[in-house]
C-alpha cells in the first residue's frame, strides 16, 4: 500500500506542490522559533554564577566633565574610596565594590586573543563578596596583590575549559596574551554570565582594580544589602553618597529591576516570533484543511471506486492520512535539507548541537501534529463517500 | 449465486419518496450471463448496486453466494465486495494519476498480498484483456475501448465470483463495444457469472437471459 501511495503522491506532485511548499516554509519558521525558545530555555538551566538578589547598582557622575576620561585625579580616587566606605556603613548594607560593568547592563567590554573571545570586567577586591561568586579553584584578588608586577586575573570556568581544557589554569597566562600585558590567572570562579540567565555561556575575565590615580575610571558601584531593607533604602543610599561627594550625582537601580528589563529584552524576540509563527501555522493549518477538503471533494469518484472494490471506511481514512503524511514528509525533507546546512556552514552561533537537535525534533513533531490535526476532518469526510452515489456522478 | 426475494428500495428526500425498486424477485445462477434492460430511471443501476452490496434493500432478502446479506458491518460488506464481486462501469472510473497496472492492482490492495504478488496478478489480468503492452501507460493515453478493458482487468484481477457491469459499452462505439462483450462472454465461458445492465438490445441478445424492468418493477 505504501508503494501505491508513493506512486500516487509522485504522480500528483504538481497538485501537491502547494502543500509541500506551505509545509516547507512553516517548518522553517517553526524551527527558528523552536531553536530560539530552546536556546533560551537551555541557557536558563545553566548556573548564573552570582546572586543578584538584594544587590543595587549605582551609576555615578563626577560632575566635572571628566566622567568619560580614563584617568582620575587623586582627589577623585579618594572620594570614590570614601563613597565605598560610607556606603558600606549605611544600615542594611553588607558590602560594596566598584566595577566597570554591572550585571544585566547589556554592555561591557570584550577582547579576543587567539580566536578566544572573552568578556572583561574590572572590579575591586570586594566584588566576590558583593556578588557572592563561587570560587572553584585558586583564590580571589586581595591586598596581597598590591604592587605586583604581574596583574592578577580571575577567569570563569567557561574560559578555563576553552583555554586550558582539563589542565589547571591557576598560575598560567591566557593563551595569546601580548607579552607586555602581564596578567596571571590566580583563580577560577563558576561560569559567570553577566547578561543574565537567558544569555549564552561566555568566557569571562575579572581584572583587579586598585583605587589609585593611575587607575582607569570605575563609574559604577554594586552594593549588597540585607534581605529586609526599608522601602526608602535607595533614597537613603543616595543621600549618604551625596553627603560624601556633594558634587557628584548618583543613580541607584536594583539588579532585580535590571534583570527584569534584561529578560524582557531577550524574551521579546521569542514572543514576537512566536506570535508570527503561530499566526503562520494557523494560516497553514486552515490552508491545509481547505486543500484537503477540496482534494476529497475532487476525488469523490476515486474514493467511491475504492469503496466499491473493497476498501472499508477505516482504510479510506488511513489512506487520506497516509497521503498527507507523505506530502508532509516531503515538505519536511526539503526543510531539513536547508536546516542541516546551518551546522555545516557553522551558522549555529551560540546554539549548541543539543539545542539544534531538539529544535529539529520539536519542529518535526509540531508539523506532523498540525497536519494530522488538519487531516482529521477531511479524512472523516472521505469515509462518508457512498460508493453508489459517487460512481453515479460524471 | 445471487438471490433476491421481494426486494424493494426507495430513496427519500425531504419532500418526496421515490420507489426505485418494488418487490423484485430474481435468481442468478452460477455461470449465468444475465442482462438487465429497461428505460432510464427504471431501477437498473439500483438493482445492480444492491447485487454488488453497494447499497442495502429497504425490504426483502438478498443473498450472495449463499450468504444472506443483512446488517453486516461496513468492514464485512467491504470484504465481501472485495472477494466476490467485480465491477465494470460505463465511465470506466479509472484513477487518472495511476498507471494501467496500478489501476488494476487497486482491489488487491485490500487483501493480504505482497507487492510482487499484486504485480503478477495485475499483469496476468492485463494479459487476459490483451493490454500487456500498455502496462505503464496512464489511462489518458489509451482509447476508450482500451480503458474499458483496463476496467475489466481490474474487475477480474481478484478472481471474483460475479461480474457486475453497468452499461459497459455505453461510452464506446459499436466495434469497441463488441470487443468488450466478446471479453465478457469469454469470462463467462470460463465459468464467471456476469450480470450486465444495458440499453442496447443487440448487446442483451448475447446474454443467456434478459430481465426487464419498468418503473422499478420486474416485467419479464
Amino acid at each position: 500500500m505504501i508503494l501505491h501511495l508513493l506512486r500516487l503522491a509522485w504522480n500528483r506532485k504538481g497538485a501537491n506542490a502547494l502543500v509541500i511548499i506551505e509545509i516547507f516554509v512553516a517548518f522553517l519558521v517553526t524551527f527558528a522559533v523552536a531553536a530560539l525558545g530552546l536556546f533560551l530555555w537551555d541557557n536558563q538551566r545553566r548556573p548564573l554564577g552570582y546572586q543578584w538578589q538584594n544587590v543595587y547598582a549605582v551609576n555615578l557622575e563626577t560632575g566635572d566633565g571628566r566622567a568619560g576620561d580614563d584617568d582620575w585625579s587623586a582627589d577623585q580616587v579618594e572620594t570614590l574610596r570614601r563613597v565605598l566606605i560610607e556606603a558600606k556603613r549605611l544600615e542594611g548594607v553588607d558590602s560594596t565594590a566598584a566595577v566597570l560593568t554591572v550585571p544585566f547592563e547589556m554592555g561591557g567590554s570584550t577582547r579576543t586573543w587567539e580566536n578566544l573571545r572573552m568578556q572583561v570586567n574590572e572590579v575591586t577586591d570586594e566584588f566576590l563578596e558583593v556578588m557572592e561568586l563561587e570560587l572553584v579553584a585558586g583564590r580571589w584578588f586581595g591586598p596581597e596583590d598590591d604592587g605586583r608586577e604581574v596583574e592578577p586575573i580571575v577567569i570563569d570556568r567557561d574560559l578555563a575549559r576553552a583555554a586550558f581544557g582539563d589542565a589547571d589554569p591557576v598560575g598560567q597566562r591566557l593563551p595569546g596574551e601580548p607579552d607586555e600585558g602581564g596578567h596571571r590567572i590566580v583563580g577560577v570562579v563558576n561560569d559567570f554570565r553577566e547578561d543574565g540567565e537567558l544569555s549564552s555561556a561566555t568566557n569571562y575575565v575579572f581584572e583587579r582594580k586598585a583605587l589609585n590615580p593611575e587607575s582607569r575610571l570605575l563609574r559604577k558601584l554594586v552594593v549588597r544589602a540585607a534581605p529586609e531593607v526599608p522601602p526608602d533604602f535607595e533614597e537613603q543610599l543616595i543621600t549618604t553618597l551625596r553627603g560624601v561627594a556633594p558634587g557628584w550625582s548618583f543613580e541607584v537601580r536594583s539588579l532585580e529591576g535590571m534583570r527584569r528589563i534584561s529578560r524582557n529584552f531577550r524574551l521579546a524576540p521569542l514572543v514576537l516570533s512566536g506570535v508570527v509563527g503561530l499566526f503562520l501555522l494557523s494560516m497553514v493549518g486552515l490552508g491545509l484543511i481547505g486543500v484537503l477538503w477540496q482534494n476529497v471533494t475532487r476525488r469523490t469518484r476515486e474514493l467511491g471506486l475504492r469503496r466499491a472494490v473493497g476498501a472499508d471506511r477505516g482504510r479510506i481514512y488511513r489512506q487520506i492520512l497516509a497521503e498527507l503524511f507523505l506530502v508532509t514528509t516531503t515538505g519536511l525533507l526539503f526543510g531539513l535539507l536547508v536546516v542541516f546546512q546551518l551546522p555545516f556552514l557553522d551558522l549555529l552561533g551560540s546554539v549548541s548541537e543539543k539545542v539544534f537537535a531538539m529544535a529539529v525534533t520539536v519542529s518535526i513533531l509540531i508539523m506532523y501534529s498540525l497536519t494530522l490535526l488538519c487531516g482529521l476532518y477531511p479524512s472523516w469526510l472521505a469515509t462518508r463517500v457512498a460508493a453508489a452515489d459517487a460512481l453515479r456522478y460524471e | 449465486m445471487i438471490h433476491l426475494e421481494n426486494v424493494s428500495k426507495s430513496y427519500r428526500t425531504e419532500r418526496i419518496e421515490t420507489l426505485a425498486l418494488d418487490s423484485i424477485n430474481l435468481e442468478v445462477e452460477t455461470g449465468e450471463f444475465v442482462a438487465i434492460m429497461g428505460p432510464s430511471g427504471c431501477g437498473k443501476t439500483t438493482l445492480l448496486n444492491l447485487m454488488g452490496l453497494l447499497d442495502t434493500p429497504d425490504q426483502g432478502t438478498l443473498s450472495l453466494d449463499g450468504e444472506a446479506i443483512g446488517k453486516q458491518s461496513d468492514r464485512s460488506l467491504s470484504r465481501l465486495r472485495n472477494r466476490k464481486v467485480g465491477f465494470i462501469f460505463q465511465n470506466f472510473h479509472l484513477v487518472g494519476d495511476l498507471s494501467v497496472v496500478d489501476n488494476v492492482e487497486i482491489p488487491l490492495l485490500y487483501r493480504t498480498l505482497s507487492s510482487r504478488e499484486r504485480r503478477e496478478l495485475a499483469a496476468e489480468a492485463l494479459g487476459r484483456v490483451g493490454l500487456s503492452s500498455r502496462i505503464s501507460h496512464l489511462p489518458a493515453q489509451l482509447s476508450g475501448g482500451q480503458q474499458q478493458r483496463v476496467a475489466v482487468a481490474r474487475a477480474i484481477v481478484g478472481r471474483p465470483q460475479v461480474l457486475l457491469a453497468d452499461e459497459p459499452t455505453g461510452n464506446l462505439d459499436s466495434q469497441m463495444g463488441d470487443e468488450i462483450l466478446d471479453l465478457l462472454e469469454e469470462l463467462n465461458r470460463d465459468g464467471g457469472t456476469v450480470v450486465m445492465v444495458t440499453h442496447d438490445p443487440r448487446m442483451a441478445e448475447r446474454a443467456h437471459r434478459t430481465v426487464r424492468l419498468f418503473d422499478g418493477r420486474q416485467v419479464q
